[in-house]
């Protein structure tokens, strides 16, 4: 290289200016178990990220060639200390090692090319599909909406499973927890509900947000897979946590979900988060909690354990108009053991939701799935947002339920029944069997009217209860193929006007002629 | 078990007994209860007790070179926090130029390598 090039580089070196402010520091005292001490960090916040030095000594080209910054989460703010959980690899940190505060809450990423992706509880991508284009950052922690800005739950969210959509109906900004054993269907519900949102108009679907919290990695991917075949992942956004991760990254995961789903919320649309699920997240919680030495309560849970999930699912909201009307949809999830509801973290959850779906093992033992026990679930605020075709045809599934519920018990011991005992029963079974519904077959509400609608006219009459499901399935087929109008004119009105029902009834009986094999012995 | 006989160390050298007295005594008390294995675990607590805050508390320059003590950008740093006392010199030559001092749990880093590596960053973000 030429010599006055050199000189003017050196020149250049010699007159460079760098721009550096006074950052507040602190030094490592301790570490262990993903948790730091530090000694210093004047003035730090709650919730506040801190940068670990893991640079300091290093060379240049050893600084440059370390992926990322190690951050960490103030967490606790004592007299003469700050503990800070790692968020990454504590190996890196060191006794003595420098931290910087950032003077950032902890937050998240966001922006429209978040959908479809799938990231860590930071919001970084781990699908392997590059990098999120991002709009701004949305803080992990904030304030729920307040009263004046919310209005009421009024409009319905369909889960496309007949049983809840017609008799535990969920609206949009409501929180519906779902809990049950191990293994009785309360992902698939879940899922189910991602779905079916396929069938909603694009203006009105929800952006879906699925939670994975400490979820076997195996787990999320099929869950991923089974989105992407249904055609669900273009509308749904992954927040996978798996069990091997940190437990900070576990507690940190529902709320990076439902900072994603302000975001959206903001815009004046729709979300639905599912957060699968808060007992994992309770155990997180607590093992954190007990390392950064915090008091332990009952089942050493630490004593703000429901202020935790109160926080949290009181971010769903309804907005109001002149906030845009977005809202966000909880689904929790919470497991139970040995159907044990009456436990501390299920009790917890069940007063916050505002209602809840019971999955009981037996049912699902007996074939009945969804497992779902319509006696004791209930949607305390969906009622009034379920489709006007919806109210009108679920009121007498649910009586009829009820009175197969009692007959039921009664009927195991007694040997000669009445005729009208026997007809309520047999009724009583055929409508458990029209509310079966497979896994991954989410029916869209229009259809669901359709199928409940004929029950209450007298379809299933003179036909056993085992095929009742052929019947229901043929009565689609049939109702799509010459009578498609039907459908539109639900689908579009959302309500089952005379001339609908008129129609319906004429389809029924015209139905029921040609199909005569299906109700023969 | 090991903050407590901290605790108690903290008050008898608070209290004006003489620093071998203190460790004298200890070395009996930690005999006769059978446990002599503690005192590294204990001397190492009470270092890092008695050493809490005292980091980044005075004034510390890190620089390349000796040279670069004396340097004006030295100078400035030194009058932005306020630093009268001479610092303390750490040369590290991984800092390339530039210097960083610290003081009173204030950090200002004007070195080059963090230059660099925040500018990298930038460019690759």
């Amino acid at each position: 290289m030429s010599t006055p090039i050199i000189e003017r580089i050196k020149k250049e070196i010699a007159g460079l200016e760098i721009k550096a402010m006074p950052t507040s520091v602190g030094t490592v005292v301790s570490v262990g178990d993903g948790i730091a001490e530090i000694d210093g960090l004047v003035s730090a916040q709650m919730m506040e990220m801190v940068v670990f030095a893991t640079a300091e000594g290093a060379t240049l080209e050893a600084a440059l060639a370390s992926e990322t910054a190690l951050y960490g989460l103030v967490l606790n703010l004592e007299e003469d200390s700050v503990k800070v959980v790692i968020l990454g690899d504590s190996g890196l940190v060191r006794e003595g090692m420098t931290v910087y505060r950032t003077e950032k809450l902890l937050s998240v990423p966001v922006g429209e090319g978040i959908v479809g992706r799938v990231v860590d509880a930071l919001g970084a991508p781990i699908d392997g599909k590059g990098a999120i284009k991002t709009d701004r950052d949305m803080p992990i922690e904030r304030v729920a909406y307040g009263v004046m800005d919310r209005s009421s739950v009024n409009e319905p969210i369909h889960t496309g499973i007949k049983a809840i959509d017609s008799m535990i109906p969920i609206g949009r900004g409501q929180r519906e927890l779902i809990i049950g054993d191990r293994g009785t269907g309360k992902t698939t519900i879940a899922i189910d509900t991602i779905i079916n949102q396929k069938y909603e108009p694009k203006e009105k679907r929800p952006i879906c947000i699925y939670v994975a919290i400490g979820q076997k990695r195996s787990k999320t991917a099929t869950i991923m897979a089974e989105l992407e075949k249904a055609g669900a992942m273009e509308y749904t956004t992954i927040v996978a946590t798996s069990a091997s991760e940190a437990s900070p990254m576990l507690f940190l995961a529902p709320f990076t979900g439902a900072a994603i789903g302000e975001y959206f919320m903001e815009q004046g649309r729709d979300v639905l988060v599912v957060f699968d699920d808060l007992s994992k997240h309770a155990v997180a919680y607590r093992q954190m909690s007990l390392l950064l030495r915090r008091p332990p309560g009952r089942e050493a849970y630490p004593g703000d354990i429901f202020y935790l999930h109160s926080r949290l699912l009181e971010r769903s909201a309804k907005l109001s108009k002149e906030l845009g009307g977005g809202s966000i949809t909880a689904l929790p999830i919470i497991e139970t053991q040995e159907g044990d509801v009456s436990a501390y973290i299920p009790t917890n959850v069940i007063s916050i939701t505002d209602g809840q779906i019971f999955l009981e093992g037996d049912l699902f033992n007996k074939g009945i799935r969804p497992a779902l026990n319509v006696g004791i679930s209930v949607s305390r605020v969906g009622s009034s947002a379920q489709t006007k075709a919806m109210k009108a045809v679920a009121g007498k599934i649910r009586l009829e339920l009820a009175q197969f519920r009692e007959l039921e018990a009664f009927m195991q011991f007694a040997s000669d029944l009445d005729e009208d005992t026997k007809k309520r029963i047999d009724s009583g079974r055929k409508y458990v069997e029209l509310l079966k519904q497979t896994q991954s077959n989410p029916m869209p509400f229009y259809k669901q009217v359709v199928s409940i609608y004929g029950a209450n006219q007298g379809l299933l009459d003179g036909a056993e209860a085992i095929k009742v499901q052929a019947i229901e399935r043929e009565f689609h087929d049939f109702i799509e193929r010459d009578r498609k109008d039907i459908l539109e004119t639900i689908e579009s009105e959302r309500a089952l006007s005379d001339e609908t029902k008129a129609a319906l009834d004429t389809a029924i009986v015209d139905f029921k002629g040609a199909n005569a094999s299906l109700y023969t012995a | 078990m090991i903050k407590d006989y901290v605790l108690a160390i903290k008050a008898a050298l608070a209290s004006g007994q003489k620093p071998e007295t203190v460790f004298a005594n200890l070395g009996e008390v930690l005999a006769r209860r059978g446990h002599s294995q503690l005192l590294g675990r204990i001397l190492r607590t009470l270092e890092r007790e008695l050493g809490r805050g005292a980091t980044h508390l005075e004034p510390t320059l890190v620089v390349a070179r000796d040279k670069d003590a004396k340097s004006p950008l030295v100078t400035k740093l030194m009058k932005e926090l306020g630093v009268e006392a001479t610092p303390r010199v750490i040369v590290d030559d991984s800092v390339i130029g530039g210097a960083k001092l610290s003081h009173n749990h204030t950090e200002i880093d004007a070195t080059y390598k963090t230059a660099l590596i925040n500018l990298y960053q930038a460019i690759t973000k």
